[in-house]
C-alpha cells in the first residue's frame, strides 16, 4: 500500500510536468523536469510548488485521480516558476508563494469545474489568475523585490550565474538557423528559461511521445515566427513572460487535443495564430499598465472560445471534430477515432430490417420523381420483378399479374402496432389512383423508440395483426396491395417520427441488406437502398449467433494444446461497463477488448492492453465477423495502424496520418470450410480471418485465424501469423 | 424463297370452325438462344439433346422468387432423378439448390458434384445399410420411408453413436386420385404419429423434418396446400407433444411443367399452374397454419420436372416418309422412344426447323427402332417434311437424359448453350466401345472358330 501511494505521488509529479504539454507521457514528464531543472533555483521552485499543490489537493479531499493526472500540478508548476523568476527570493516570497499556492487550489477547483458544465477545460486560467493577485498585492508588499533583472528593466538574470541571452543572441545557436534556434529556445521558454540545449532536450522528449504533437508545435511557431515578422511585431518578445509558448499550447490544445488532428484542424491553428498574436499584443499594453502580463491568457481565450463555438454546432459536421475518450496522444485519438468512426454510427441506429422476404426491387427511393417528394420523401416503394426486370407477367392489367400483389409484408422492427386502416379497396385498374384515401390500407408500428414505420397501400383484409398487438421483428402484417394511391401494386415503407398516417417521412437506414446490382451481390451495412436495386433481407446464423454472444458474468477459459507460445492457460470474463458497453477482460493481464453484437455482426470495437496477450490476438482475429446465412460474404475493414502496424513504419506514417494514411492494416474474415468428417456437421461452422499490413505496396506483418465454431461454443482456434507464431487453443465455457 | 415442296391433295372441310385452329407453330424453330439448329447438327449430329443454361437459371430464379418472397425460409433440392447430367446439376447448385437424390449411385454424383453431405437429402425406399452408413457418417439428411428403413437406421446409429438427422416421408389424402400411399407412413391413419413417436424415442435420432411427395404432374394446387397444413398440423402436434422444433417441412416436387399430357383436351402451358400458385397455396398453408413467424420450419422443396422441361431440347431429322396402309401419312425420325421416354406420357412439341408453307398435314410420327411402340406421336399437323428435313422437340429436359435406352440405337450427343451462346458437349455420344468395354467375353468365346 505504502509504496502504491508513493507511485501514484510520483506520478502524479511526473503528470503535472507531462501535462503542461498537454500529455501523460514519462518522456514528456521527465524531460520537463529535466528542462525545469536547467536553472536549479527554478526548478527547485517548480518541484516544491508542484509537490505544495497535490499536497493541498490531496488534504482539501479532490479527486485522487485527478491529482494524479496532474491537473492541480501544471497551474502550480507556472506558478512557481513564475514567481521565482519574477521575484528575487526571500521570507516574504515564501509565504506569499504558499498563500498562491492554496488561492491556486481554491482556483483550479472552481474554475475546471464551473467551466466543465459547459463541456471546457480550465486550462492554464488558474494559473494567470493566481499570478496576477500575487502582481497586483506585490506593490503593497515591500517586502517582495522584483529579481534583478525586472529591476533593470531587461531580460538580465544571472541568478546562480544563469544567463538570460537575447533570442538574437549568436553565441547559443549551435550553428542552427535562426528558426530552429529560435524554435527551441521559445520551447523552452516554457520553463523561463530559454535554451536552445533545453529546447532539443523537450523536443526529443515530445517526439518520442507524439511526432503529430511536435508537427503541431512546429506548425504554431512558424505561424507565430511569420505574424510576428509580418506585423512588424518584436519576435525577440517571443522568449518574454511566456508570450512565445501560447503558441505552442494553442497548436497542440487545438490541432490535436482537443480536436481529432487532421488537415482541418491544422489549418485551424494556421487560421488562428495570428489572431492569438493579435489578442497578445492587445493584452500586453492593457495589462502592462497594472504591471500585469497576460502570460497564457490568450491561448486560454482563444481556445476557450474555439472550443465553445465547436460545441454549439447545431448540425453534425464531418470536420473539426471533437476527440471522445482522452487519450493523451493525438495519434491514438486520430487512429481510434477512424476506426470507430463506423462503429459509433452504427450503434446510434435501431436494427431495421427489410420488410418483407425474399427479393425486392426498389421501385421508388428515397427523393423519388413520382410520389417521394417534399417532405415525404425519405421512403421506399417496393416490388417483385422477373429477370427481365418486368414486375407482372400476363396482361399486367389486374393487380393480380403483378408479382408482387398478395405477397407477405412483415414488421421491419419490434413493436406495438399502433393503427390500422382496412376499409379501401384495392384499385382493379392498373394505373388508377385513389387520392382521397392516399395511403389505402395500411399499419403504423409504434417501436417506442421514437420511430414510427408505415406500411401501406396493403391488400384489403389482408392484415393479420390487430391494434394493440407486439410484434416480433419479421412478423407478417399483411399482404402487398393496390389500395390508395397506388398506379401498380406495391408496398410503401416509411419511419416517421410521429404516429398519423401520411406524417412527415424521417430518413433511416436498414440494418443489413443484400444487394443485388449488374450480376454482384454485396452486404451493404446501414444504409438506405437505392432505386432499382434489388434487395433481400440477410438471415442471421442461429449458431454463430449464440456462440459469439458473450453475456456478462460468462467466462472462457481457453487452454493451448500444443506449443504454448502465449500463455497454456488464458481465462477472460466478460463484464459491462458504465456506459453499458460489453468486453472481455483477460483475468491475468487486466487487458481489455470491448465488443458490441447485434445478432448479424460481431465487432470487436476498442482494445487497450499488451500486443502480446492472447485477448490482443482475439481481438485482431474476430474484429468483425458476419453472422448470417449468407455464405458467401466477405468482410473487409481496416484495423486502426495503431493497434497492429510496425512500430518504427508508424513512427513515421504518425506524420502524416492526420493528412492522409499510406499503412493500411487490412482485415478481411470470411465463411470457411472443413475437410473430413467433421465438414458435415451442420452445426458447424468455420469462421477464417486475416489481418495484413500493407506498407507502399509491401505485404507485411500478418497473421491468420480459424475459429471452429459449434452450438456450444468456439470449439477451437487456430492461428498462424508471418512471425512465425502457430498456436490453436480450445474454448471451455465457465458458468 | 422457299426451296422445293412436294405436292399434297387436302380435302377442302367446310365444317364449322375450332377454335383451336389446325395447328399452333407457325414460325419455324430455327435457333436456341441464338444458336442455329443447323450448326447444332453439324456439329454435334443428329439426334442431339440440347439444354439452355439460361432456361434453367430463369426458370430456377423464377420459381425461387415465387417461394421467397412469399416465405422467409426456402431451399431448393435438384431432384437428382430428373436430370442428372453433371452440368445441370452444377448450374442448380451454382444457383443455390441442394441436392435430392434417391440412390446411393445418385448420392455419389452429388457428392462427386461438390454437394457438401449435409445438403444431401436422401429419399428413396431402397437404402441398403451401406447406403444409411454413408449418409450417416456425411450427416446428409435420411428421409425414412417404410418401418423396417427405421429400424435398419436405429441399429445402425446405435452402433456408430453418431446422431442421425431424419424426415419421415408421409403420404395422405389431399383429394386428388390416385392416392400416392406406396410411399412413406400414412396420416390418417396415424402410422405417420406412430413413427414419429419410434423416432422421438431415440436418442440417438434427431426428427428434422417431416416430407411429402403427393404425386407427380399435379394439375391442382389446393391439394399441396392440403398437404402443407397437415404437415404443419402434424409438427405442431410434435412441439405440442414433445417440445422438439420441427426444422423444416419438404413438401417434395411433382409441380406440372408446360407439356400436354396424353388425352388432355387443351394445351398443358394453357391448364398447369403456374409455380406461384404452387407457392401462394404452400406458403399461405404453412403462415396460417398457427405456427409462430419466430418458428416457422424452413420449406424444402424438390421439384425436378417443372425446372428443367423447358430448358432441354430434342434436335432430330427426317428419316423417311410413307404411307400406311389406311392412307395415313408416317414420318420416320431418327429419335424414339429410346430418346423420349415421356413421349409415352406427352404429346410433345414438335416443330421444324426451317422454312415451311403453309400447308400441313396429319401424320404420325414414329422413332427409328424396328419396334412397333416406337411411337412418338400418335397423331400430328405438321407442314410438309421432307427427308433431311430437322425438327426440334420441345420441353424434354425432364426424365429423359435419365430414363433414356441404350435400345437398337446408342444415346447421342447432349450439349449445353452457355448463357453467352457458346456451346459446350456435356456427355459425349454412345460408341460401340462405351457398350463393350463393360462387358467380358469367356476365352472360349473369344473367337467364332
Amino acid at each position: 500500500m505504502q509504496s502504491q501511494s508513493l507511485i501514484s505521488w510520483w506520478q502524479g509529479i511526473r503528470n503535472s510536468y507531462a501535462q503542461l504539454f498537454f500529455s501523460l507521457s514519462p518522456w514528456v514528464g521527465w524531460g520537463s523536469i529535466m528542462a525545469s531543472f536547467a536553472s536549479p533555483w527554478l526548478g527547485l521552485w517548480g518541484l516544491a510548488s508542484v509537490l505544495a499543490t497535490n499536497a493541498l489537493a490531496t488534504l482539501a479531499g479532490q479527486d485522487r485521480q485527478a491529482i494524479k493526472e496532474g491537473m492541480f500540478g501544471f497551474n502550480a508548476l507556472l506558478l512557481g516558476l513564475a514567481l521565482a523568476y519574477r521575484y528575487h527570493p526571500n521570507p516574504t516570497l515564501a509565504v506569499v508563494w504558499l498563500s498562491a499556492m492554496v488561492l491556486l487550489v481554491l482556483l483550479t477547483v472552481w474554475m475546471s469545474k464551473r467551466l466543465a458544465l459547459s463541456g471546457l477545460p480550465a486550462l492554464t486560467l488558474p494559473f494567470v489568475g493566481s499570478m496576477w493577485v500575487v502582481v497586483l498585492a506585490s506593490e503593497r508588499l515591500p517586502g517582495l523585490e522584483p529579481a534583478h533583472h525586472f529591476a533593470a528593466g531587461r531580460f538580465e538574470y544571472s541568478l546562480f550565474g544563469l544567463g538570460m541571452p537575447s533570442i538574437l543572441d549568436e553565441s547559443e545557436h549551435f550553428g542552427l538557423p535562426l528558426f530552429w534556434s529560435s524554435y527551441f529556445k521559445v520551447l523552452s521558454a516554457t520553463f523561463f528559461q530559454p535554451k536552445v540545449a533545453t529546447g532539443i532536450l523537450l523536443f526529443i522528449a515530445l517526439l518520442i511521445h507524439s511526432r503529430i504533437q511536435v508537427l503541431l508545435t512546429l506548425l504554431g511557431f512558424s505561424m507565430a515566427f511569420l505574424s510576428f515578422r509580418y506585423l512588424g511585431a518584436d519576435t525577440d518578445s517571443l522568449v518574454y513572460q511566456l508570450a512565445g509558448p501560447n503558441f505552442f499550447f494553442l497548436a497542440i490544445a487545438v490541432g490535436g487535443f482537443y480536436l481529432i488532428p487532421s488537415t482541418a484542424s491544422c489549418l485551424t491553428v494556421v487560421a488562428l495564430t495570428p489572431v492569438l498574436a493579435l489578442i497578445h499584443l492587445a493584452l500586453m499594453p492593457v495589462l502592462h499598465r497594472f504591471g500585469l502580463a497576460p502570460y497564457t491568457l490568450s491561448f486560454n481565450l482563444l481556445t476557450i472560445l474555439l472550443l465553445f463555438l465547436l460545441k454549439q454546432r447545431s448540425v453534425w459536421h464531418p470536420w473539426l471534430e471533437l476527440t471522445g475518450i482522452q487519450y493523451y496522444s493525438p495519434e491514438k485519438a486520430l487512429y481510434k477515432h477512424q476506426a470507430g468512426i463506423r462503429w459509433r454510427r452504427e450503434s446510434r441506429y435501431a436494427r431495421f430490417r427489410l420488410p418483407i422476404w425474399g427479393a425486392w426491387k426498389i421501385s421508388q427511393g428515397y427523393d423519388g420523381q413520382h410520389t417521394h417528394l417534399k417532405e415525404w420523401g425519405k421512403a421506399l416503394d417496393f416490388v417483385v420483378c422477373d429477370e427481365q426486370g418486368r414486375h407482372f407477367c400476363g396482361q399486367g392489367n389486374q393487380p393480380e399479374d403483378f408479382y408482387g400483389y398478395g405477397k407477405p409484408v412483415v414488421a421491419p422492427l419490434e413493436g406495438y402496432i399502433h393503427r390500422i386502416d382496412n376499409h379501401v379497396y384495392d384499385n382493379e385498374e392498373i394505373g388508377d389512383v385513389d387520392t382521397d384515401r392516399n395511403w389505402g390500407n395500411c399499419v403504423v408500428i409504434n417501436h417506442n423508440n421514437g420511430l414510427y414505420s408505415l406500411l401501406a397501400h396493403l391488400k384489403k383484409d389482408s392484415i393479420q395483426v390487430v391494434v394493440g398487438q407486439w410484434v416480433e421483428k419479421g412478423t407478417l402484417i399483411g399482404s402487398c396491395g393496390n389500395s390508395g394511391r397506388s398506379p401498380e401494386p406495391h408496398l410503401h415503407f416509411q419511419i416517421q417520427t410521429t404516429p398519423e398516417v401520411g406524417a412527415k417521412t424521417h430518413a433511416y437506414p436498414m440494418a443489413y441488406f443484400m444487394e443485388y446490382k449488374d450480376g454482384k451481390e454485396q452486404l451493404r451495412c446501414f444504409e438506405v437502398p437505392q432505386e432499382d436495386c434489388l434487395v433481400a433481407n440477410i438471415e442471421p446464423d442461429g449458431v454463430l449467433a449464440a456462440a459469439l454472444r458473450f453475456k456478462p458474468g460468462m467466462r472462457l477459459k481457453w487452454t493451448c494444446s500444443d506449443t504454448a507460445a502465449l500463455a497454456a492457460v488464458v481465462e477472460w470474463r466478460c463484464a459491462t461497463d458504465a456506459y453499458n458497453q460489453t468486453y472481455l477482460e483477460c483475468m491475468d493481464t487486466g487487458d481489455l477488448m470491448w465488443f458490441s453484437h447485434d445478432g448479424v455482426m460481431f465487432h470487436a470495437f476498442d482494445y487497450e492492453g499488451k500486443r502480446s496477450s492472447l485477448l490482443y490476438r482475439f481481438y485482431l482475429a474476430a474484429y468483425r465477423i458476419f453472422m448470417a446465412e449468407q455464405q458467401g460474404v466477405t468482410i473487409h475493414e481496416l484495423i486502426p495502424p495503431i493497434d497492429y502496424g510496425n512500430r518504427f513504419i508508424l513512427a513515421i506514417h504518425d506524420l502524416f496520418a492526420p493528412f492522409f494514411s499510406f499503412y493500411p492494416i487490412n482485415y478481411r474474415s470470411s465463411f470457411g470450410s472443413l475437410s473430413g468428417a467433421e465438414s458435415q456437421d451442420p452445426d458447424i461452422r468455420v469462421i477464417e480471418s486475416a489481418v495484413d499490413s500493407n506498407f507502399l505496396n509491401l505485404r507485411g506483418a500478418a497473421s491468420n485465424s480459424r475459429f471452429i465454431i459449434g452450438p456450444t461454443g468456439i470449439n477451437e482456434w487456430s492461428m498462424s501469423g508471418s512471425d512465425g507464431f502457430v498456436a490453436s487453443y480450445n474454448c471451455r465455457i465457465l458458468g | 424463297m422457299l426451296p422445293y415442296e412436294r405436292p399434297i391433295i387436302t380435302r377442302y372441310n367446310p365444317g364449322i370452325t375450332n377454335k383451336f385452329g389446325s395447328r399452333v407453330d407457325y414460325f419455324p424453330f430455327t435457333q436456341i438462344d441464338g444458336v442455329p439448329v443447323k450448326k447444332l447438327i453439324e456439329a454435334y449430329g443428329s439426334p442431339c439433346f440440347v439444354l439452355s443454361e439460361r432456361t434453367i437459371r430463369d426458370t430456377y430464379r423464377n420459381a425461387l422468387r415465387a417461394f421467397s418472397t412469399r416465405y422467409p425460409k426456402v431451399q431448393f433440392a435438384w431432384s437428382y432423378k430428373t436430370n442428372y447430367l453433371n452440368a445441370v446439376c452444377q448450374v442448380f447448385h451454382q444457383e443455390g439448390a441442394w441436392a435430392e437424390v434417391v440412390s446411393m449411385f445418385e448420392y455419389q454424383k452429388a457428392i462427386l458434384n461438390g454437394v457438401p453431405g449435409e445438403q444431401i437429402l436422401f429419399n428413396g425406399p431402397d437404402k441398403t445399410a451401406d447406403d444409411l452408413r454413408i449418409a450417416l457418417q456425411n450427416n446428409s439428411l435420411i428421409h425414412i420411408d417404410h418401418f423396417d428403413e427405421l429400424y435398419l437406421l436405429s441399429e445402425i446409429v446405435r452402433d456408430s453413436g453418431k446422431k442421425a438427422r431424419v424426415a419421415i416421408r408421409i403420404n395422405m389424402d389431399t383429394g386428388v386420385y390416385p392416392q400416392w400411399d406406396r410411399f412413406g407412413f400414412n396420416y390418417e391413419n396415424e402410422t405417420a404419429w406412430e413413427a414419429v413417436q419410434k423416432i422421438m424415442g431415440q436418442p440417438n435420432m434427431i426428427l428434422t423434418g417431416l416430407h411429402c411427395h403427393i404425386g407427380t404432374y399435379m394439375l391442382s394446387t389446393r391439394a399441396y396446400h392440403l398437404a402443407a397444413t397437415k404437415l404443419a398440423q402434424l409438427a405442431l402436434r410434435i412441439k405440442g407433444q414433445y417440445g422438439h422444433r420441427i426444422a423444416y417441412i419438404d413438401i417434395g416436387g411433382g409441380f406440372a411443367s408446360g407439356n400436354t399430357l396424353k388425352g388432355s383436351y387443351l394445351q398443358g402451358s394453357d391448364i398447369i399452374p403456374t409455380m406461384d400458385d404452387y407457392a401462394e397455396a404452400i406458403s399461405t398453408a404453412l403462415l396460417g397454419s398457427g405456427i409462430p413467424t419466430a418458428e416457422l420450419p424452413s420449406l424444402y422443396l424438390e421439384a425436378g420436372r417443372a425446372l428443367i422441361d423447358d430448358a432441354g431440347y430434342l434436335l432430330g431429322s427426317v428419316v423417311a416418309i410413307k404411307r400406311l396402309s389406311d392412307g395415313r401419312r408416317a414420318t420416320i425420325m431418327d429419335f424414339g422412344v429410346n430418346l423420349l421416354f415421356t413421349s409415352f406420357w406427352y404429346d410433345h412439341r414438335i416443330t421444324p426447323a426451317q422454312e415451311f408453307s403453309r400447308h400441313t398435314e396429319d401424320m404420325v410420327v414414329y422413332g427409328p427402332l424396328c419396334m412397333n411402340i416406337d411411337v412418338v406421336r400418335e397423331n400430328i399437323s405438321l407442314p410438309l417434311l421432307n427427308r433431311g428435313d430437322h425438327v426440334v422437340v420441345h420441353r424434354v429436359g425432364a426424365y429423359n437424359m435419365t430414363q433414356w435406352m441404350q435400345f437398337i440405337s446408342m444415346r447421342p450427343n447432349v450439349v449445353m448453350i452457355d448463357c453467352e451462346g457458346g456451346v459446350h458437349l456435356v456427355r459425349a455420344r454412345e460408341t460401340v466401345d462405351t457398350l463393350n468395354q463393360q462387358e467380358q467375353t469367356p476365352d472360349h468365346l473369344q473367337k467364332i472358330q
